[in-house]
């Protein structure tokens, strides 16, 4: 006997067991029937084809598909109801296995179980079904249909008839509450019969309007004599007055959006506009009646027609609740009637106006900003480049807004002592805070935008990147990268909290937004890829699966980058880029007296500290130094190179080879921090840096550099960025470095020492970075 | 399981053919199409994803109609009478728009579900000589006689709030005579690079003509601009030159392109030949079993293409056998079948490997003036039992006939936006316009499918 006949004789022996041991005993077979219904989708017993049994030919052999069928019609005529159930349940897993089963038996099982629905009192049972029951058999009867569908035979012997009844009888049952609200996965009911024999609510799932959706869908015609009551099923759940489930708006919602198939070919689309307009009509009179104190400036709004709702009662601490709520309900509908797809192009403007105005006007309500955010992401998904030309730059400064670097309170302090800001929080705290009070407590006040808000922006630019990389100004472009990196860097030294569901959500998103910055390189920002693949590297060893995961992946696609299969064709050569670049650079250095002056108003702060010394080569395990000022000097030399002609993927080799061999270019390296000395004017320090060496910039005397890598740290989170918001415009960004590097001179000097001790006392008294921004601040305040 | 079929049609001949590429055997026909070079584009059903062809556009040869058909009849599905005679048109890979261009350089965008006319501007100075949409839609090429190749953002172009005139995104002038063909290469706007092919006057004493691969690669676009304007205020042409590859000088004007589809290699028809060109090429190899692999071209060099004629070396990759000049190109999914129409009323199937001629098709009766591959229609399928399982999924596009004018603020305040009803995916598409007056947001029209 071959493998395959071995394997059917087991089959069959197992379903005759079934039968006999388990299925025999109707007021038995509910406790069974977890197992039995286990045992069948675990080996597919119903799925061995009948025309194989006939081939076997032996007796033992053969399928029992006949004794099957009859034990699954005496349990529906049973008078146990749990195996009523049985039944049903074994109806349905026997169509779905089984395709001649379900060919033979449609027409039987199919009265059978419109004769469960529409009695509603079976024959010898004088109460009425159970919910489960009910329930199963919609389920199975809408999946029986819905199998008819490309048949064009068993559509006019079976469905035609059957159909009408299942439909009305459906329309009858949905007086039940309980039944548009029941449990009806398969699971659910597993559950349901193994733990509790009672209905749990907890589990329960919509199911009269999934079936009717799916009747309309697929017999537009057969729908349409009940097509109107069904609607105004649909909207009594749209009035907001019920103690509304959730889940049953939502699927009265869908069953409502796909109702215009009853219109069939010809009116579908009239029927889809009239529901449309009917909805908005009916939000305007609830909105009417919520907003009636506000006078309209214009009758603008021609007469919508409405559906008719429940009027509310004319006290509004009673009618306002029930108002609000059905607006919500009927947006939801609305919502699933509408799409987006690009018919909608030649109204982008309109649209990306409208977002960036709620963004703006939304300042503070996190809610609708990140909302707002999911609707951006979308926009960006379907119109791509077009959408990212008419929102970029705005789009960025709020993002860069809601992504900041976590600030700390007690930043606000100093700023607070030093000039008068406009921070609400700091006059509270003015008077009887001091400073070491703020070392206390720093941690407790570390200010940053909700987590949901976090992700949806970081949600959107990761599209933004994606889709827009290049269209993004280089300031821009840096500023995102410099802020990407250093928060995943700040994250990663921040031992004791990273671990928590919040820091690894956003390090997640972080990664992914880096990730996007590489693949969507500007001409002048493949310099990140260094960084990146630092960081990837790093991740790869995080305690997360998720990040490590992920880490793995994105190596795995800059590996791409960095070792290409395809030798890469080159491009730009025509126009040098090195001349072109650096009269932008000496052109925003001309601009640079007012903004200066803009920051040093605003925040003493921002031009403290950064220094700009980068401790560029390994990243020392606590340095955390990352800032405008090697991201900028990297750009240029990165620029530079590719005015070279170098391939894209060449972009890296420098890089690599420079992380790689740091000693030889030590003593330059060396000048270039050197050059950054107090007086130094500006021009020097760009054109230095804008040579090859400063990405390595590795060993400086010894308290230097790590001292100004404290004071960097110090200096990200609280000034740089947060702060800073309006100063990214363009030339304003540019500036940034170089207006860390000019007065670091004058406060860095003193504060080097402390700053030092700190890190080599090893946290002494300070974990790390999280206090840097206090540290600094107190040393400033100090003298 | 899958058939791939070529459809081929005739500037004389008016019946278009869709034909199997492998077999010759001939599925189905057009009537009454006669359509010149460039003015066949195939728009897809809306209703499936990627690319099953639902409807064929060609502007007609000799009257100012574009004639749509789809694949229920040979006759004509809907016939739109256009402003003015179109001798370029393209539609968008999704189906939603069609452009087309006209012999004084204008370019008409429709929208194909409503004929709305959308938009219709001052493109080049001279006739429009082909069109193309960007495979992400985002964008759309226009190349013209003028030599100059533009880019159009689509969002710009379509823009309802604004009745100036569209300026290109990007606006090539590299080449100096005609462009004759472009072709648009894989991804999205910011990856995608494009090949342009054009007759070239300034060669003419060389005897050379040359193509363009222009990178439409976004990146290297922003900083040029930003310096360029506030620097220079210069010109777009410096801005062009920024970003041109790499130019190949064919011994023939060009006057079709077909790209690889994984861009590793390039057709071209000059004269009744058609020349390969590889992107990248093994360098011989010095030692023992290892041949470097290098890219050709790249920093805007120029690139000489030997002809085949008396060059052994290079009569390699050079297709010969039509015996009038090839009006167009298409390539079979895979890229391992090359199709070559020409005037010599013959299609080619060429072996692109053996570069072996392996199939010719005869049967149209005058100059054939372009040839699409793609997989074959479901709607083709032999009549009977499969006619009867397609009748549920018998997808038709909703289309209407292209307005003449565009219209009116009113009329497009009542009418709205287009909107695709998602629901039933096998059901049969149908169209109806609809508005809902009032508010700014808050109108709609229909596209059901």
């Amino acid at each position: 006997m071959s493998l395959y006949h071995a394997q059917q004789f087991n089959a069959a022996r197992l379903l005759q067991n079934i039968l006999t041991n388990f299925l025999i005993d109707d007021a038995k077979v509910q406790s069974f029937f977890p197992f039995v219904l286990e045992t069948i989708i675990h080996h597919r017993l119903l799925s061995q084809s009948t025309d194989a049994s006939t081939v076997t030919g032996t007796a033992d052999g053969s399928m029992p598909f006949h004794k099957w069928c009859t034990r699954i019609n005496s349990l529906l005529h049973s008078k146990v109801s749990g195996a009523r159930w049985a039944g049903i349940c074994l109806i349905k897993v026997s169509i779905e296995q089984s395709h001649d089963l379900y060919l033979e038996n449609l027409g039987s099982w199919c009265s059978a179980l419109l004769s469960l629905l529409a009695v509603g009192i079976p024959n010898n049972v004088l109460k009425p079904e159970p919910l489960s029951i009910h329930e199963a058999a919609i389920n199975t009867l809408s999946i029986m249909f819905g199998k008819t569908q490309d048949k064009s035979e068993l559509q006019r012997e079976i469905t035609s008839i059957h159909l009408p009844k299942f439909n009305t009888s459906m329309m009858n049952l949905c007086a039940n509450r309980e039944l548009l609200v029941c449990p009806c996965a398969y699971a659910d009911m597993f559950f349901m019969i193994t733990t509790t024999p009672a209905y749990s609510p907890a589990h329960s799932q919509p199911t009269i309007f999934p079936a009717l959706s799916r009747s309309v869908t697929a017999f537009p015609t057969t729908f349409r004599p009940i097509a109107d009551n069904c609607k105004k099923l649909c909207l009594t759940f749209l009035d907001g007055a019920h103690d509304n489930n959730p889940l049953l708006v939502q699927s009265a919602t869908q069953c409502l959006a796909t109702l215009n198939h009853a219109g069939g070919k010809a009116s579908s689309a009239e029927l889809w506009i009239g529901t449309t307009n009917r909805l908005i009509g009916s939000v305007h009179v609830a909105l009417d009646r919520l907003l009636d104190s506000i006078e309209e400036e214009s009758k603008l709004m021609d007469t919508y027609q409405s559906f008719e709702m429940p009027p509310v009662s004319p006290d509004y601490v009673i009618a306002f609740p029930i108002l609000f709520n059905r607006v919500n309900s009927l947006n939801e509908a609305i919502c699933s009637m509408l799409s987006a797809n690009d018919h909608l192009v030649p109204h982008l403007r309109l649209f990306s106006s409208i977002l960036l105005r709620l963004l703006s006007q939304n300042r503070n309500r996190r809610s609708v900003r990140s909302s707002v955010y999911h609707l951006v992401v979308l926009c960006l998904e379907k119109f791509g480049i077009g959408m990212v030309e008419m929102t970029c730059n705005p789009l960025l400064n709020a993002l860069l807004e809601d992504i900041r670097m976590p600030e700390r309170k007690s930043a606000a302090i100093t700023a607070n002592l030093r000039t008068s800001s406009g921070k609400k929080s700091n006059k509270k705290r003015k008077a009887e805070l001091t400073n070491s009070d703020a070392l206390a407590v720093a941690d407790t006040f570390i200010e940053s935008p909700t987590l949901e808000l976090q992700v949806a922006a970081f949600e959107v630019l990761k599209q933004l990147l994606m889709v827009g990389g290049s269209a993004i100004t280089p300031s821009h472009r840096s500023s995102i990268d410099s802020l990407l990196i250093s928060r995943l860097l700040l994250l990663s030294q921040g031992m004791s909290k990273s671990d928590d569901q919040y820091h690894l959500l956003i390090k997640l998103k972080i990664y992914e937004c880096l990730l996007a910055s590489v693949l969507a390189p500007s001409e002048t920002q493949a310099s990140v890829l260094p960084y990146a693949l630092r960081l990837f590297s790093a991740g790869q060893n995080e305690q997360s699966g998720q990040i490590r995961s992920f880490c793995s992946q994105a190596l795995t696609i800059c590996d791409l980058i960095i070792h290409s299969r395809l030798p890469p064709i080159q491009r730009s050569v025509t126009i040098p880029i090195s001349p072109v670049y650096v009269p932008g650079f000496t052109l925003v250095t001309g601009e640079r007296e007012p903004v200066t002056e803009a920051m040093d108003e605003n925040d003493e702060r921002s031009t403290s500290g950064t220094t700009g010394a980068f401790g560029g080569s390994s990243f020392p395990p606590t340095s955390l130094a990352v800032s405008h000022k090697p991201q900028a000097t990297i750009v240029t030399g990165f620029s530079q190179q590719v005015s070279a002609g170098m391939p894209v993927v060449a972009l890296v080799a420098p890089s690599s080879s420079a992380w790689g061999k740091p000693q030889e270019v030590l003593p330059e390296a060396t000048l270039a921090s050197s050059a950054i000395t107090p007086e130094k004017p500006l021009s020097t320090i760009t054109e230095s840096k804008s040579e090859w060496q400063t990405p390595v910039e590795p060993k400086k005397p010894k308290d230097d550099p790590e001292s100004r890598v404290i004071e960097e740290m110090a200096t990200i989170p609280a000034a740089q960025l947060p702060t800073k918001l309006d100063s990214y415009s363009e030339s304003n960004k540019r500036m940034i470095p170089e207006d860390f590097a000019e007065p670091s001179s004058s406060s860095s000097r003193p504060r080097q020492t402390r700053a030092a001790s700190d890190d080599e006392d090893e946290d002494f008294e300070i974990p790390e970075i999280d206090m840097e921004g206090p540290d600094s601040d107190v040393e400033t305040d100090d003298p | 399981m899958f058939t791939e079929v070529a459809l081929t049609t005739s500037a004389t001949d008016p019946t278009s053919y869709l034909w199997d590429i492998r077999s010759g055997t001939v599925f189905f026909s057009f009537k009454q199409n006669v359509c010149g070079k460039g003015a066949l584009a195939l728009a897809p059903l809306h209703a499936t994803p990627g690319n099953r062809i639902g409807l064929v556009l060609a502007a007609q040869a000799d009257k100012a109609i574009v004639h749509i058909y789809s694949w229920h009849k040979d006759q004509v599905h809907v016939k739109c009478i256009c402003p003015e005679k179109l001798v370029t048109i393209a539609a968008s890979n999704r189906g939603t728009y069609c452009a087309g261009g006209t012999e004084a350089g204008k370019i008409y965008v429709w929208e194909i579900s409503t004929g709305n006319l959308l938009r219709s501007f001052d493109a080049h100075y001279k006739r429009v000589s082909v069109l193309r949409f960007a495979s992400d839609d985002s964008a759309l090429v226009s190349g013209s006689e003028d030599a100059g190749v533009n880019v159009w953002l689509l969002s710009n172009l379509l823009d309802n709030s604004s009745d100036d005139a569209p300026t290109p995104y990007y606006s090539w002038s590299d080449h100096t005579l005609p462009i004759s063909d472009i072709v648009c290469g894989v991804g999205s706007f910011r990856t995608a690079r494009v090949l342009t092919g054009s007759l070239d006057h300034t060669c003419k004493v060389s005897d050379s003509f040359t193509l363009f691969i222009g990178l439409l690669c976004t990146s290297t676009f922003p900083l040029f601009q930003t310096v360029f304007f506030q620097k220079l205020n210069s010109n777009i042409w410096d801005l062009a030159t920024g970003i041109l590859l790499t130019t190949f000088l064919l011994p023939y004007p060009i006057t079709a392109l077909a790209l690889d589809p994984a861009e590793r290699t390039f057709f071209a028809a000059g004269g009744n030949l058609v020349y390969q060109v590889d992107l990248y090429r093994r360098r011989e190899a010095r030692n023992y079993g290892s041949g470097e692999v290098e890219a050709v071209g790249g920093s805007g060099r120029v690139e000489g293409i030997e002809g085949g004629d008396g060059d052994p070396g290079e009569a390699r990759l050079v297709f010969r056998g039509h015996s009038a000049p090839i009006t167009s190109l298409a390539l079979s999914l895979d890229g391992s079948l090359l199709l070559s129409s020409s005037d010599d009323a013959t299609v080619a199937v060429w072996d692109v490997v053996s570069r072996q001629s392996i199939r010719t098709f005869v049967q149209h009766r005058g100059p054939v003036s372009s040839v699409s591959c793609f997989l074959r229609p479901p709607e083709t399928a032999a009549a009977g039992i499969g006619a009867v399982q397609h009748k549920g999924s018998a997808a038709t596009v909703v289309v209407q006939p292209f307005r003449r004018m565009r219209k009116t603020e009113a009329e497009e305040r009542d009418e709205g936006v287009g909107m695709r009803i998602a629901g039933n995916v096998e059901a049969r598409a149908s169209f109806v316009l609809f508005g809902i007056p009032g508010g700014s947001l808050e109108w709609f029209s229909i596209c059901l499918t």
